[in-house]
């Protein structure tokens, strides 16, 4: 019993947390990102499993943390009120090639991190051959290019 | 804002309260960290806590965790070479006793408490018993330290989960 309270009052925390957080913080963006993320899965671990190494109590955490987020992708599916809560929603950063500058200081989104991923993926090399980029739910940015003419 | 050929579930509204809530949690987060500090989320600085009742001195932490050791002192006048310290039996159900130091000369069992008998040097005018605990229940805890046949100090603790 006290493996899945555990469970589930970490899965909840770290809900918040992360929502609290922001979504770019954990996007894995700099090799930073990806050691705090080692880091607070190291902090998490031990009141995860409390004294308790058996196999019994991993699996029932396992079980429970999976179940949990079984239960919130079905609730978030049928819900697009909790979706949003939960997930947040995607935002337009940059229109046809003019930066949407309030949203992005908002976002903590800078022209260089949007360049970046312009170049990265669309193999740009100005602002203005942008038609659309986009700040996604999961922290990444979208970048559609304009139509070549 | 409507785009003419983006297919976006882009919602503003919500968008601009989200950011409001975030930088409300960012100051709660800041909040969490001061009162931690300060001693307010486990030991520290505002949790610790002397209590003296006549020649009995009792030291200890009003704000524990579950499972994190914690010190409780108890300093008292040794008589004939010897210190007897009680703990109260019902407090000694809700913590784990890891270590007392010094080491005690015995330990007795009475109706609702436990004595512990500590050798003292002959000259000494005090002596300061370390009980080295980790509390195993979660809220409030009730015990009662002292010397046997002499004053007591009962304190509260809080165990945090």
């Amino acid at each position: 019993m006290d493996s899945i309270l555990r469970a589930a009052a970490i899965y909840a925390g770290l809900l918040l947390i992360m929502r609290i957080t922001g979504k770019r913080s954990l996007a894995q963006i700099t090799t930073f990102d990806f050691i705090l993320l080692l880091l607070i899965s190291e902090a998490t671990q031990q009141a995860l499993l409390g004294e308790d190494f058996s196999m019994t109590n991993a699996f029932l955490v396992i079980i429970t943390l999976v179940s949990l987020d079984i239960g919130l992708s079905l609730l978030t599916f049928r819900s697009s009120l909790l979706s949003r809560l939960i997930n947040g929603t995607p935002l337009v950063v940059v229109e046809n090639g003019v930066p949407l500058r309030e949203r992005m200081n908002k976002a903590r989104l800078s022209e260089s991190d949007i360049m970046e991923e312009a170049r990265r993926t669309q193999g740009l090399e100005r602002l203005d051959q942008i038609k659309y980029a986009v700040l996604e739910k999961g922290g990444g940015i979208s970048v559609i290019p304009k139509q070549q003419a | 804002m409507a785009y003419r050929d983006l297919e976006i579930d882009e919602e503003m509204g919500f968008q601009r309260v989200g950011w409001r809530l975030e930088r409300v949690g960012w100051v709660v987060f800041a909040l969490i960290i001061v009162a931690a500090l300060a001693g307010l989320c486990g030991p520290g600085p505002l949790s610790s806590s002397t209590t003296r009742e006549g020649s009995v001195e009792v030291q200890y932490d009003r704000l524990l965790r579950l499972e994190a050791q914690v010190t409780l002192a108890v300093t008292g006048v040794p008589e004939g070479g010897e210190l007897h310290v009680t703990l109260s039996s019902a407090y000694l159900e809700d913590v784990r006793i890891e270590e007392v130091i010094p080491e005690p000369a015995s330990v007795e069992t009475a109706a609702d408490h436990v004595v512990y008998t500590f050798a003292a040097a002959a000259d000494a005018e005090e002596l300061r018993a370390v009980f080295v605990a980790k509390p195993e229940r979660i809220g409030r805890l009730r015990g009662e330290a002292g010397v046997e046949g002499g004053p007591s100090v009962s304190f509260t603790q809080y165990v945090f989960p």
